[in-house]
Formats: C-alpha cells, structure tokens, sequence
C-alpha cells in the first residue's frame, strides 16, 4: 500500500505538486492521467525517492520514505521497479547485461546459471526470447520499452511504475504493452501505477484512474465512474477538446 | 538609493532607474548565490565519493576500464606534447643563453626543472582535461538526459559509487603516472636538442640535472597532479551529472567542463605552487 500525502513541489519558482493525495491499493493498477508537463512523471518519481518533496509524506507499506536516510531508502527501493519513458536502457551493455543488473547490484542472484534462467524468464514474459545478446541501440522503440520492463521485473518487485509505457510506439505494439501490463498484474500479483495520457490504454488496465490537474488529483475512479463524469475539467481531458476549463497556457 | 530630483527629469524615469538598478542587484545576488550553490553541490559530490571510495564490493572491473581509457589511450598525445615541449624549451633556453653568455649553459637544469616542476604537470592535466574529461562529461551527460542515471538508482546501483568512483581514482592515480611518463619523454627532448643542436655533451645535460634536482621538487610536481586529477574528475562528474536539455544540453556542459578544468589547473597552479614553496616542498 502507497499513500501520498500532501505532497508539494516547486522546481525554481515553478509549482509542480501543489497538495496531492493518492492511495494506492496492492495488487490493483492504478493510471494516472493528466496533460504533459502537468507533474505525473514527477510524482511516480517522488515514490521511488528519485526526487524529495518540498513538504508531505509518502508512505510506503507503512513506512514514511521522505524521512530516510539514503542507505534506507535503498532497501526500500528495492520493492520498486521502474519502466522509464525512453526505456533509459544502458547502451553500454547488452541486452543481456541490462536485464541482469539490478539482481547483481542488489545481490538478489549471485549463480550465473540463475541469472541466465531469470533474464529468459523474464525476457521470455515480454515476448522477445533470445536476444540476449543485442545492443540497446539496434532495437526498435516498442523493443527497447519492453526489454527495459523486463528489467524493471528481473528483480521480482512489489510494485511496477510505468512512465509512459505506450508512449511513441506504434497502436498495435502499444496494445501489446497494455496486455503486458495486465499480464503482470495476473500472473505476478504486482501492483502498478502507470502515468499516461493516452485514454485508450487508461481504459482498457486501469482499476482505478486518478485525473491530475495543477498539481493536485482532482477525480480518482473506476474507468466507469472517470468516463460518466461530472467533473468539467475530467471530462474536457478524457473527451479530448481544446475548449473547457483547462486552457492551453495553462500548460506546465 | 535617493536620487536628486534633477529637473526635467520625470517621475517615471526615476522609476525605470531604480528598477534598473533594483536588476543589477538582483543580478549580482543571483551570482553570488549561485557560485556557492556550485561549491555547495562539489563539496558534497567529493564527500559523496569519500564515502562509497573504500565501500565494497570494490568494482575493479570497471576500475581497470577506467584506468585504461584515462591512462593507457591517453599516451601518444602526451607523449608529443611533452616531446615537443623538451625540445622547444631547450632550443629557447640555449639560445637565450647563448646570447647572454655566448655558449648555452645550463640547458639541462632549465628544461629539467620547468618540465618537472611545471610543463609536465600542467600540460598533463590540460591534455587529460581536454581528451578525458570531455569524455566524461559527455557520457555522464548523455546518462542524465536519457534517464540512465535514475534508472542506476532504480536497479539499487548508487550513480556516485558506479559511475564517479571509478573515474575519480582513475584521474587521480593516472594523472600523476602520466605526468612521471611525460616529464621523461620531456627531457628526452631536451637531450635531444642540446645534444644534436646546441651540441652540449650528453653526460652534461645529464648532470645539469641530477646535480640540482632533489626528491623534493619531483614531490612538488606529483603533488599537484594529484590536486589537478581530483579538479578533472570532479568538474567533469559532477557537470555530467547536472546536465539538462537534450543533445545540446550535454554539448554545453561537455564545453563547460573542458574550459572549467583547464582555468582551475591554471590558476590553481599559482596558489599550489606558493603553498608548496612555503612548506619547502621543492
């Protein structure tokens, strides 16, 4: 279970959280929606101790992560896994070695046949067996997201944060992903908070969607309850029209 | 500030005035804190590295990685530029000499010394500043912007044990063997001038050295490329790491760094050598 608490955040002088509240339940998938720039990257960010809010808590399974000293944190932190926007793979090391990373760096596996059995497991769940040793920079855009979320599973985490996942890859390739998701969901029991703003994915994991505008979570909801919604700004985004509340200078 | 009201001058110009200057102060503040935000954040980078240095598990594959890149590749250019810089000197100071004292004296002891105490050091960590450390920046530069560096955290690797630890003590300990390496290629070419130009018998460029030159000045020189090894990682690390926006963000800060490292070994030349002579140490 995560709860952010009140969360406020400036970058300079520019306000980018400005009170947020969101529960997450175990084992449930939770979207984020909201327009570019308007803070969800940010916040996905605050969970996994990426950024350190102005002011707020963050609790995760019970325990508040903003009052940890670094070497806490890191423990905490293993729970997580993090699928980032560009994938963020190590174009150094193949394939291979990216998958594999983080169960050397946290010690999880130490054999190298486990690991080599783990990296195919895991490579195996999104669909792309034997290529293990390809470089990140000859792999296609879809490719590249799905070998940074078998990456972000190796570890076997509590939680999966998605920045993005559908993001520049193309509508049957982003549909893959979005069953990949669900996937996670059944077969690993992993809860998973993903920020997007293509409605089309929202809808089809989502357990609940949380609309943020301005900093804050202005609606939480099943899909249901998003689509038949009152909320003028709510149903401005998910409808998708340039005339409503939410102007275009208002962007972040 | 009070202005004298001059006449014929308006109201709103004594407004726009104070404005302006109201800008310039609020310019200088911006500086002034923004210097020590900078020193603020290398302090912390270098305590930050202090800390993961003698951590283990030791990562010596990466260690040797870095050694080779900063060492091993950096060879040839150090080698001309210190090859060059003997033979130049020596021609310099023999005909100064010959013009003072009508035949060249001495030239071992010149070109030995400066080379030692001065030329290797310095021309070293320009030439590792320029090759390494815009290596560095750019690397490190291209991680933050693709989201590399958040992903290291992520996966439970600490960005400053993985990435700035190997780095840092692959400039402080190669630096000063690079710079023993250049200083004898140096005074190879001076040998070479004085012998086949200035026609000085070698076993006296030989002793115009070794007669003057004490342990103490060749710890002089080591002693500031070990300062100017911890200046290239940590400017070139720590402007890695603060990169923003894009390709172009990673181009000016690859610059940044570059011309950052290389003013700071020069200027920090002239203080470490007055703290030097001031404890005796050559």
């Amino acid at each position: 279970m995560i709860k952010l608490i009140d969360l406020y955040k400036k970058f300079g002088s520019h306000p980018v959280l400005q009170g947020l509240n969101l529960e997450i339940e175990d084992g449930k998938t939770i979207v984020i929606i909201g327009r570019s720039g308007c803070g969800k990257s940010v916040t996905l960010k605050h969970i996994v101790g990426l950024l350190k809010c102005d002011s707020g808590s963050i609790e995760v399974d019970g325990v508040d992560i903003t009052k940890l000293v670094p070497l806490e944190l890191q423990e905490i932190q293993k729970r997580f896994g993090f699928l980032f926007q560009g994938a963020a793979l190590f174009d150094s090391m193949s394939v291979y070695e990216n998958v594999s990373f983080g169960l050397r760096t946290q010690n999880i596996m130490t054999h190298e046949n486990d690991i080599k059995e783990r990296v195919a497991e895991c490579l195996r769940l999104v669909g792309l067996e034997g290529i293990e040793n390809t470089m990140p920079a000859d792999l296609s855009g879809g490719m590249r997201k799905r070998v940074g979320l078998a990456r972000a599973i190796a570890a076997k985490p509590q939680y999966i944060l998605y920045d993005e996942p559908t993001t520049g890859i193309d509508p049957i390739m982003s549909d893959a992903v979005n069953e990949l998701i669900l996937d996670m969901k059944q077969k690993l029991q992993i809860t998973s908070i993903v920020v997007t703003h293509d409605m089309v994915s929202a809808y089809k994991i989502a357990d609940r969607i949380a609309m943020m505008y301005e900093g804050k979570i202005v609606q939480t909801g099943t899909p249901v309850e998003i689509k038949n919604t009152d909320n003028p700004i709510v149903k401005q985004f998910i409808t998708g029209s340039a005339k409503g509340p939410i102007t275009l200078e208002n962007r972040g | 500030m009070v202005h004298k009201h001059l006449p014929g001058e308006s109201i709103e110009q004594k407004i726009e005035e104070s404005i302006e200057e109201d800008k310039f102060i609020r310019f200088l503040g911006h500086k002034v804190v923004g210097v020590a935000d900078t020193l603020g954040k290398l302090t912390n980078l270098f305590l930050q590295i202090l800390f993961w240095i003698g951590k283990k598990p030791i990562d010596f594959k990466n260690i040797t990685k870095q050694m080779t890149e900063v060492g091993v590749n950096s060879l040839t250019v150090t080698s001309l530029t210190s090859l060059s810089t003997g033979m130049v000197l020596a021609l310099q100071t023999g005909a100064a000499s010959k013009n003072i004292l009508n035949e060249p004296l001495y030239v071992g002891t010149a070109v030995g010394f400066a080379i030692v105490k001065e030329l290797g050091p310095v021309l070293t960590a320009v030439v590792i500043a320029g090759r390494v450390g815009a290596a560095i920046t750019a690397e490190l530069g291209t991680m933050k912007v693709t989201e590399q560096i958040d992903a290291l955290y992520t996966l439970g690797a600490n960005p400053v044990k993985y990435l700035v630890v190997p780095r840092f003590l692959s400039c402080v300990l190669m630096v000063p063997i690079l710079t023993i390496y250049s200083s004898l290629i140096g005074i190879m070419g001076g040998y070479f001038v004085s012998v086949y130009k200035l026609s000085i018998p070698g076993a006296r460029y030989y002793h115009d050295i070794i007669d003057f030159m004490k342990v103490g000045d060749i710890m002089h020189g080591l002693i500031k490329c070990v300062i100017f090894g911890i200046i290239i990682a940590l400017i070139s690390c720590y402007k890695g790491f603060t990169t923003e926006g894009g390709a172009e963000g990673v181009g000016k800060a690859t610059t940044q760094s570059v011309v950052i490292s290389m003013v700071l070994i020069l200027v920090s030349d002239t203080f470490l050598t007055n703290i030097l002579q001031f404890f005796r140490i050559g």
